[in-house]
């Protein structure tokens, strides 16, 4: 079924819209769920409070890419259960790791600049990514945005795991400049 | 925390940016051989003859010399930093300790076997635990509950056995559900002539080539002696692992191999009793061992019968669905429920 129809169901308030976003999307949701927390309890969890948030946001929203809006919706609630699994102790796997990476490639602080706002950010790091050939981009947001670990980017676009973590190093870098150069602080 | 702020910030990029992206879930491919042998796999298929490396083109499954013992570098050629890597703050349990080590192995290269030698060696005290644990969880029926390693383990370990080892080729451990694993295996088997799930030569092979029967009848009178001697379930798991670990490793990944439950009537009944009575111990019923002093003999299905009027005398329902899904399941395949 086309996004748009499924689309079409939440707005007719149909309960299928749900069933129907689950078969679609369900195994995809999961697996970013899952890349995030690692593990399948918590996974299905936030897949099953996404369908709640989706169904909610559906109206007033009509997403055009259902994939992506689901994708997001699970994206947040994976980090934030994540977070709040490992506030006590500094938790590990790829969240954390890609975290860490990310801290290096941010530039320092002036204490006494005003944040940037969240908004200014995200269309920041979507000029950003425009700027960036494809599979740089591909690369990227395999690991920032599904954290996946360097070896299953590997697999996935077929590329040996150096390259990745060396394309990887060098986009950091490379994000590092454009906020030097775009003066956003965050 | 600036971190945290970029990557929230990416969440919200355009979705056109994930347009061509979806995390492709691993699907199990053969890799070829003669480019990712690492000497660890390598040394851990010598344990087993190198014929295995071809799969079998009959139901024979034969699998090389029963006492052959592993060589002593097989478990030498890992890695060194392969656990420091992993001995990092993001384990927080038991289990995902031994499944992220089973993991980084595997994405190091290494092959189950290779792997399973290597934890038993060095690391028994995880092997055991992880095994126990899964064993008292009820095996098969668990796993899909939790994150699918024990389940992956059992098929990979089942599997290896059949056509070499699948690890190698993953290079990790992939990110499925048991069923979609189950479904896999089946349809290999399925392409081999075999039937997935209607015997365990493979198991039997395993155990007779890995331990043979000896460690097992060992453990099985040990077992009985201290049940007659009054000890109970719990007391006898526990001065079995203080005592014999080793060979309780090998019983209980015995019981692993052979399916779990499913796979008890096959044998004397004595793994199925042990989970049964663990099961009773931690259902809160108390321990049956104590009750009766020594542990009966007979097969699981006097056993069982045993078991149910015992329970019901308590007012417990031994086939309760909702608590018991293995046992029920156990109890249809032998057509007593």
């Amino acid at each position: 079924m086309e996004d748009s129809q499924i689309v079409d169901l939440y707005w007719a308030r149909s309960q299928d819209a749900i069933a129907r976003t689950a078969e679609k999307y369900g195994g995809y949701c999961h697996h970013i769920a899952y890349g995030i927390l690692r593990d399948l309890q918590d996974s299905e969890e936030c897949v099953s409070d996404t369908w709640l948030r989706t169904w909610n946001a559906l109206p007033p929203q009509k997403p055009t890419s259902l994939g992506a809006f689901v994708a997001k919706i699970t994206r947040n609630l994976a980090l934030d259960r994540y977070r709040k699994s490992h506030a006590a102790s500094r938790g590990g796997g790829q969240v954390h790791l890609a975290m860490e990476e990310m801290e290096w490639a941010i530039p320092s602080r002036d204490p006494m600049a005003e944040l940037t706002d969240a908004a200014v950010l995200t269309a920041a790091l979507e000029r950003f990514l425009d700027s960036l050939p494809k599979r740089k981009r591909q690369v990227f947001l395999l690991r920032y945005w599904f954290f996946l670990a360097p070896s299953q980017i590997a697999r996935q676009l077929d590329l040996p795991k150096n390259t990745v973590t060396s394309m990887l190093r060098r986009t950091r870098l490379e994000l590092k400049e454009f906020l030097r150069q775009e003066e956003i602080v965050v | 925390m600036r971190a945290k702020r970029v990557l929230d910030a990416l969440g919200d990029v355009d979705g056109r940016f994930l347009a061509d992206l979806r995390p492709a879930p691993a699907e199990p491919k053969k890799r070829k051989w003669p480019l990712i042998l690492t000497a660890a796999a390598m040394a851990a298929l010598c344990i087993f003859g190198i014929s295995r490396l071809n799969p079998p083109a009959t139901k024979d499954l034969s699998v090389g010399n029963p006492t052959e013992q592993p060589p002593a570098d097989a478990v030498q050629t890992i890695p060194e930093g392969v656990f420091q890597m992993m001995a990092g703050p993001l384990i927080d349990s038991p289990e995902r300790y031994l499944d992220a080590k089973f993991e980084e192995l595997a994405v190091a290269g290494l092959s189950t076997n290779g792997t399973l030698d290597y934890l038993r060696i060095h690391e028994p005290e995880f092997l055991l635990n992880y095994l126990m644990r899964n064993f008292m969880a009820g095996g098969l029926e668990t796993c899909q509950w939790h994150d699918g390693s024990a389940a992956w383990l059992r098929f990979q370990m089942w599997y290896s056995m059949l056509e070499g080892d699948l690890i190698p080729s993953e290079t990790e451990t992939p990110l499925l559900y048991w069923q979609e694993w189950t479904g896999h295996a089946r349809n290999i088997f399925n392409r081999n002539g075999w039937e997935f799930m209607a015997d365990r030569p493979v198991s039997q092979q395993y155990l007779e080539l890995r331990y043979g029967d000896v460690s097992k009848e060992t453990l099985d009178d040990m077992y009985r002696k201290l049940a007659a001697a009054g000890k109970t379930t719990n007391e006898t798991l526990e001065l079995l692992k203080d005592e014999v670990p080793y060979v309780l490793l090998d019983y209980l990944m015995a019981d692993f191999m052979e399916g779990g439950l499913e796979g008890c009537q096959l044998n004397d009944g004595s793994a199925g009793t042990l989970k049964w009575q663990t099961w009773c111990s931690l259902k809160g019923i108390g321990d049956l061992i104590e009750n009766v002093v020594e542990t009966p003999q007979g097969d699981w299905l006097d056993w069982s019968q045993w078991a149910e009027k015992l329970l019901r005398l308590n007012g417990i329902d031994f086939f309760d669905e909702e608590t018991s899904p293995a046992t029920v399941r156990y109890a249809h395949l032998l057509g007593i429920s």
